[in-house]
């Protein structure tokens, strides 16, 4: 990373995005604080705090975190599961929050796919049964026998075939993998235009995992989809998504291509991320410990300053006073950290 | 349904339960009119009359078969309602929560403080006797419970994610309360309607027998009634409460079996493990210590072995030899 | 004239043609199928496969610890030549523990809630020393110094503490005894990269100082290939390969292993589109005839079905069961 960067001071996620195309999905300062009963306190959990970033149309993005990070909350709140404390969600320019239930419509737009193959899928229906609902309640089939028809044809894209056989089968005579697939094939079926994937591959065996995320970036590619990936695993996040945020403690830390944010990770945390996974071309040498300190964050009732100032192995004093604020240290790069502030000249000490 | 049936304590179970309820409806053609004075009263048993004549003259055997059919229809309605307005309730509650579900805690949990005996005595001596006020006495008292437990699996299932992925698709509530969620709960309300029958014919015996239900109606307990009234105890007359007995025990035997049965369907790995234990002691071992060793011998020949049931020698150390079934194992492997 | 002797560490455990089958009412399954492999005092091993490989069935086998309907139906388990499938519930018992411990997946979750982690050291030193109260206090107050933990903790309970340092104080329960060989299954799966990391340094740290050996079995190849020394890859219960950490990772020679190792994207890396392994696993009630893997090997030929591939030596301690590397037979004998 070079050091005469275009130093802009905070800079909002809307400034990277080009004027000329209004981006699918914009998140505009989300919070989520959970009100937790401890006895007879009532504890706040900030679960998000002000979370913001764009996916534009035929997007892949990864929203990477641990446990912890918010990064499925996130995910429920724009599939509107939950309601979230205070932001924005705007769909094509249109925020969706706006209206008290989601309209149909909102829910032919966006879809979710989950983490447990096997509890998605109710075990009292058929395969078929999973598939067929969503194109008869969004009426977008004629009769119960287009809808099987169709329902074959949406099996088969998933590569369950043959469809129609498939389709009498109950989630429990299904593999992880296969009944994934299925969920997959539920999604498209009223042909989303953003899909929210929760760790969909987090259960599944890593010869599977491939097969699954090759069939999501091929249906990107082919229908144009965009998609919302939530992950702890960083390599899938590459394999995947072309741009990667990294969330900590509900913050946003750091965003950018793919690529970019793990070659050259420019926030500590995913510094740390990233040195601590397991490498096989260690393989034989000394077990490194990790360079920064284990923990979890405190999501109730925080500390002013910045999440990760007690395990940051760059802290500074300014960090546990001052939340820090997010800069454009690339096209295209984010970083929230006090590393990177104007004039600051300071930057991570951790090999990349 | 096919699950249960395999188990041979539902079968005893459905049978005992398809013959009580055809000698109640059926068996009702063939005999007297209950009311019927047929003979002298306080006979014994004879070939006239199977079960004797009961203090007043009537003959028992009408009687157990019409109490029969008062009794099961008024149990099994029950049961039905019981669980009927328990599901509705616990699931409207536990799929809704929030303030729907705190208002409707609050009316489950107020009945379910309720004093049930003293609050039948007390609406049974208000509305006209009968087995129709006893029916709605017992709804009343026990759907509460029902419901507590249905509430409780209709929130554990509303958290599942195929609930959400209802929900995303853009289910409408009922349609994921009556398609997703009760689906899931079919083997609870068949328990809950076995319980909930097993309860309201016990409690409507025990009502008419104390003698609130409507004496002058031929029920199993108002027969039980009569037959403390015409002090059968102190006569000997046994005959006039026996039968009666007998019968409610064998209806309860018989919706206990399908109880339990059900109860095992719901969690198979109970009868795996049965004959895993039973297997084990097949070759002299007990299972519940360490891992237990059975050595295969090579298929075809059958060695003798340590473990057969006539040779029943314990084996210390949890090893046994088994004869390997010939064929089994039948692959064919490379000599290097 | 320049002899080397590469000094060889004696064999602590050595698993030979083990299997264990399940006995269900339906049938009876064989989960492990003559699985073969050796671990030499101070050595790390690591047990690697994919669900239904069977490596925890492996790894409670050898402890004797499967629960129903489990049973071990063939093979010999030797512990320093001993066969622990011949112990009495004597022997077993301090074999347990005392030379061979475990830490389990969640095994975090297993500390009793109700009683301090203080306690419950002693409670394990105790079950199995003929020592003091007072002593055994002292003991577990080391104990928690070796794993890193402050021993003012004894006094506190196990959800005060976090789950990477539960994870900590279970390990410091197994090496209580001094065991020589420390089993690990799954031990971080729940936890975060980070403390991952932090704990398998701490157990490497651990390893070089009190010198025991470790059978670590996870799904996680990754791990496993920088975690330990030598591993085994396991396929539908049985072993596909088995070779030094380095040489599975630069030279795999089982297809399996070769697509397994093809199917785990890299993040350091740029993405490269993989493959993954088509199919689904096998279901151990009806395996395929032959090789196991032959239905989804890209490499089968017609032998693959009809022929079970033995464990074949391709170099010092490594050897795949492939046929690919079997000289051919004279004969095929038909069992």
């Amino acid at each position: 990373m070079s050091e005469n960067l275009a130093q802009v001071t905070p800079a909002p996620a809307s400034a990277i995005v080009s004027p000329a195309e209004q981006p699918l999905l914009q998140v505009q300062d989300l919070n989520m604080v959970f009100h937790v009963r401890d006895g007879l306190k009532v504890q706040h959990l900030h679960a998000l705090t002000n979370l913001s970033f764009d996916v534009r149309r035929g997007e892949a993005v990864a929203l990477v975190g641990e446990s912890g990070s918010g990064k499925s909350t996130a995910a429920r709140i724009i599939a509107r599961l939950t309601a979230p404390t205070s932001g924005k969600i705007l769909l094509d320019g249109e925020n969706v929050l706006a209206r008290r239930r989601a309209t149909l419509d909102f829910r032919a737009r966006v879809q979710m796919i989950f983490q447990d193959p096997f509890g998605s899928l109710n075990p009292v229906h058929t395969v078929g049964y999973h598939v067929e609902r969503p194109l008869l309640r969004h009426a977008l089939v004629g009769s119960r026998a287009e809808a099987k028809v169709r329902t074959k044809e949406l099996l088969e894209r998933v590569g369950l075939t043959p469809g129609n056989e498939v389709a009498n089968r109950y989630p429990h005579e299904l593999s992880g993998g296969q009944r994934q697939r299925a969920a997959i094939a539920r999604a498209l079926a009223v042909s989303p235009e953003l899909v929210l994937a929760d760790e969909p591959t987090s259960m599944l065996d890593a010869s599977i995992r491939v097969g699954v995320l090759n069939l999501l970036r091929e249906l990107k590619e082919d229908r144009g989809l965009a998609l919302l990936f939530i992950t702890h695993d960083l390599a899938s996040a590459r394999y995947l998504a072309d741009r990667t945020l990294v969330l900590y403690a509900g913050h946003l830390c750091e965003s950018g291509p793919s690529g970019q944010v793990m070659d050259e990770p420019a926030h500590p945390y995913t510094r740390l991320l990233l040195s601590a996974l397991p490498d096989p071309r260690r393989a034989g040498g000394v077990i490194e410990p990790p360079r920064g300190k284990s923990g979890a964050p405190r999501l109730i009732d925080p500390a002013p300053g910045c999440a990760f100032a007690d395990r940051c192995p760059d802290v500074h004093d300014r960090c546990r006073s001052e939340s820090p604020t997010m800069h454009l240290i690339a096209p295209g790069r984010l970083v929230r950290c006090h590393l990177y502030a104007a004039g600051s000249t300071q930057r991570p000490t951790l090999p990349s | 349904m096919r699950g249960l049936l395999a188990d041979r304590r539902a079968r005893i179970g459905f049978l005992l339960l398809g013959v009580s309820l055809a000698i109640a409806f059926i068996g009702s053609l063939f005999v007297h009119d209950p009311s019927d004075l047929v003979a002298k009263p306080l006979m014994p048993p004879s070939a006239a009359h199977w079960l004797g004549t009961t203090g007043q003259g009537q003959d028992v055997l009408a009687q157990t078969i019409a109490g029969a059919r008062a009794s099961l229809t008024v149990g099994f309605l029950v049961g039905f309602l019981v669980v009927a307005i328990g599901a509705v309730i616990g699931t409207i509650a536990g799929y809704f929560g929030g303030w729907v579900d705190d208002v409707l805690s609050l009316i489950v949990n107020v009945f379910l403080v309720m004093p049930g005996l003293p609050l039948m005595v007390v609406i049974a001596a208000y509305l006209p006797p009968g087995p129709g006020t006893i029916g709605f006495v017992l709804v009343l008292t026990g759907w509460a419970w029902t419901a507590r437990v249905i509430r409780s699996q209709a929130l554990a299932l509303r958290e599942r994610d195929f609930v959400h992925a209802a929900v995303v698709s853009g289910e409408s509530h009922w349609r994921i309360i009556l398609w997703e969620i009760l689906p899931n709960m079919s083997s609870l309300l068949a328990s809950s309607f076995i319980g909930a029958a097993i309860y309201a014919i016990g409690a409507e015996v025990g009502l008419e027998f104390l003698g609130l239900g409507d004496v002058s109606q031929v029920t199993w307990g108002t027969n039980l009634f009569w037959s403390a009234n015409d002090s059968a105890l102190v006569t000997g007359s046994w005959w006039t409460f026996v039968p009666t007995g007998l019968a409610i025990a064998a209806v309860g035997f018989a919706l206990a079996l399908l109880s339990n049965a059900l109860d095992e369907l719901g969690n198979p790995r109970l009868r795996g493990e049965d004959d895993f234990i039973k297997r084990l002691r097949g070759y002299g071992l007990r299972a519940g210590g360490a891992t237990p060793v059975l050595r295969r011998t090579p298929g075809g020949a059958v060695e003798s072995t340590v473990a057969t049931s006539t040779a029943r020698a314990e084996a210390p150390n949890g090893v046994a030899r088994v004869p390997g079934e010939p064929g089994k194992k039948g692959e064919t492997r490379v000599q290097p | 004239m320049t002899v080397s002797i590469t000094t060889v560490a004696p064999e602590l455990l050595r698993v030979e043609d083990l299997a264990v089958e399940y006995l269900t009412p339906d049938g009876d399954v064989r989960v492990v199928d003559d699985v073969s492999f050796t671990i030499r005092e101070g050595e790390c091993f690591g047990l690697a496969g994919e669900s239904g490989s069977g490596k925890s069935t492996v790894a409670m086998a050898i402890l004797r610890l499967l629960k129903p309907p489990g049973v071990i139906s063939g093979g010999r388990v030797l512990w320093r030549g001993e066969d622990v499938l011949d112990f009495d519930d004597a022997s077993l018992r301090a074999f347990r523990w005392r030379e061979v411990s475990l830490v389990m997946q969640s095994a975090m979750n297993a500390l009793n809630p109700v009683i301090t982690i203080g306690e419950q050291l002693c409670d394990v030193i105790l079950a199995h020393e003929a020592v003091t109260p007072v002593q055994a206090l002292e003991r577990a107050a080391s104990l928690l110094e070796l794993v890193n933990i402050d021993s003012g903790r004894l006094k506190s309970f196990p959800h005060e503490l976090s789950g990477g340092m539960r994870q900590r104080v279970v390990i410091a329960m197994a090496l209580a005894l001094s065991p020589r060989l420390m089993i690990m299954d799954e031990p971080t799966t729940a936890l975060d990269v980070v403390v991952q990391r932090e704990i398998l340094a701490q157990i490497s740290e651990l390893r070089a100082k009190l010198g025991f050996a470790v059978l670590l079995v996870t799904h996680d190849l990754s791990l496993m290939l920088e975690f330990c020394t030598q591993v085994g890859v396991l396929y539908a219960g049985r072993l596909a390969e088995l070779a030094p950490a380095r040489e599975l990772v630069t030279a795999p020679k089982h297809p399996y292993t070769q697509a397994l190792l093809a199917s785990i994207p890299d993040p350091r890396r740029a993405v490269v589109r993989l493959q993954g392994i088509p199919g689904i696993h096998v279901d151990l009630r009806r395996p395929p005839e032959g090789c196991r893997f032959h239905p989804r090997c890209p490499r089968a030929f017609d032998r693959c079905p009809e022929v079970r591939p033995e464990l074949t030596p391709l170099g010092p301690d490594h050897l795949a069961s492939c046929l690919l590397y079997s000289t051919p037979p004279a004969t095929t004998v038909q069992s």
